[in-house]
């Protein structure tokens, strides 16, 4: 994204809307700090503008990274979903990603609003790697690493500045504590945040597993969550 | 997207907060499509037709762009009877499809209790974890974590409730502009409503 110097009357609407910060003053006027930009275009979309000054800049690989991670309109080819690009467990009735038996998470990279780089999702995603998870392979991040057993994310990415993404893994349950104590870790050595999910199937009685492992460890998880109602056909017994 | 698992809040405020998703092309029974149909039936028509072949968001998204934003948001609830009467209703029309719902864990069962369906699949919101100093404060959290993929800026946030301490928008005004950066329409108006005024005062 830029602004159109020759357009920017300095009303400074813009600024507030920015997810990222990166609106920075040049004279009376302002630009687009791109290193720090997401390429969200929410500056764009929200239509704040008076004057119609920020403009697109066309984005290549890796830069194009910014965009997909960040905007939510923009559909992930290789999951075919929008926003950050996968559906976890709100479809687990119908795919069956995760079992019983086993443990899910999601790592919101960056989230809520801070934004990451991959170079701290890397750091996240080999801590993890170490105990022995499954990463998902519908999605995108996954997509982007060079070696999925490690966890290793492709190196000329790792730079790029997005809003957030999510890092996405299974393992057994027995497993549930030494992933959370790993993340717990980890987060001591990431410049950001990151927001933990925790998936598990119920029994057919509706009893949740993975909630007697958090409370006998004494792992915090808050009052609200996602229930998935099992309303969907299962494309699989 | 991990979407409305992390919405930050107090249990009060939460209790009248409850989301729904329904994975698949199309949502019945929600209120506004109904009254939309009513009203502009030629139309509904055709945004139907598209909404069959385009899925949610792109629809939603077109739907914006003809300038008819309000008329189309995800289902948002405030109690759990409304949630209840909406299961009830989906669990009746045996779509086939994944449905999601968001909210107290204790309020989203009862509800299913009520209409004799459990649990399928659960994901817990763990928290947030790392540099947590670089978050904005809780007040300003709790609205920008409603909008799921953080489309509210806090500086946003922060200078629309200056605005209206100072007296010059409303708090109507100061939610629609935040409703507007939430495309996918989950953020809940009434809380956001009431926050925003709190976070004025």
């Amino acid at each position: 994204m830029r602004i159109n110097l020759e357009k920017c009357v300095g009303c400074m609407e813009c600024i507030p809307y920015c997810l990222a910060g990166a609106i920075i003053a040049t004279g009376n006027k302002f630009m687009v700090d791109e290193d720090r930009c997401f390429e969200c275009y929410v500056c764009l979309t929200s239509k704040v503008c008076p004057v119609a000054a920020f403009e697109k800049v066309p984005l290549k690989w890796p830069r194009i990274l910014r965009h997909l991670f960040s905007s939510i309109t923009m559909i992930h080819k290789r999951t075919g979903i929008d926003g950050r690009g996968t559906a976890e467990m709100k479809t687990n009735d119908v795919t069956g990603r995760y079992r019983r038996g086993e443990v899910g998470f999601t790592v919101d990279v960056g989230r809520p609003g801070v934004g990451t780089t991959f170079e701290d999702v890397e750091k996240i995603s080999m801590a993890v790697a170490k105990i022995g998870v499954e990463f998902e392979k519908m999605n995108p991040v996954t997509e982007l690493m060079s070696d999925k057993s490690t966890g290793r994310i492709r190196d000329d990415i790792k730079m790029e500045r997005i809003l957030s993404c999510v890092l996405e893994f299974k393992t057994k349950d027995t497993r549930t504590v030494s992933v959370i104590n790993a993340l717990r870790d980890v987060s001591k050595l990431v410049n950001t945040v990151f927001s933990v999910g925790c998936i598990c199937r119920c029994k057919p009685d509706g009893t949740v597993p993975a909630k007697s492992i958090l409370d006998e460890a004494g792992i915090f998880y808050r009052p609200n969550g996602k229930i998935n109602i099992g309303l969907g056909r299962p494309l699989a017994p | 997207m991990t979407h409305t698992l992390h919405r930050q809040g107090d249990v009060e405020s939460l209790r009248e907060d409850y989301i729904v998703l329904i994975l698949g092309k199309d949502i019945p029974f929600s209120p506004y499509r109904m009254h939309f149909s009513r009203r502009f039936p030629r139309i509904y028509g055709i945004v139907k037709k598209a909404f069959l072949s385009l899925g949610i968001l792109r629809m939603l998204r077109t739907i914006r762009r003809i300038g008819s934003g309000e008329t189309h948001q995800c289902p948002v609830f405030n109690d759990k009877k409304e949630l209840a009467t909406y299961l009830k209703g989906l669990k009746e029309r045996n779509l086939g499809k994944s449905v999601v719902v968001s909210g107290l864990f204790d309020g989203v069962i009862d509800c299913l209790r009520e209409i004799n369906l459990s649990p399928h699949t659960i994901q817990f919101s763990l928290g947030i974890f790392g540099k947590t100093e670089l978050l904005p404060k809780k007040e300003v959290l709790e609205i920008t974590t409603m909008c799921g993929h953080h489309m509210i800026s806090p500086m946003l946030v922060e200078k629309l409730a200056s605005d209206i301490k100072n007296g010059e928008i409303s708090s109507e005004q100061a939610v629609r502009v935040m409703g507007k950066q939430c495309v996918c329409g989950v953020c809940n108006k009434t809380r956001l409503s009431k926050l925003i005024e709190a976070l004025a005062k």
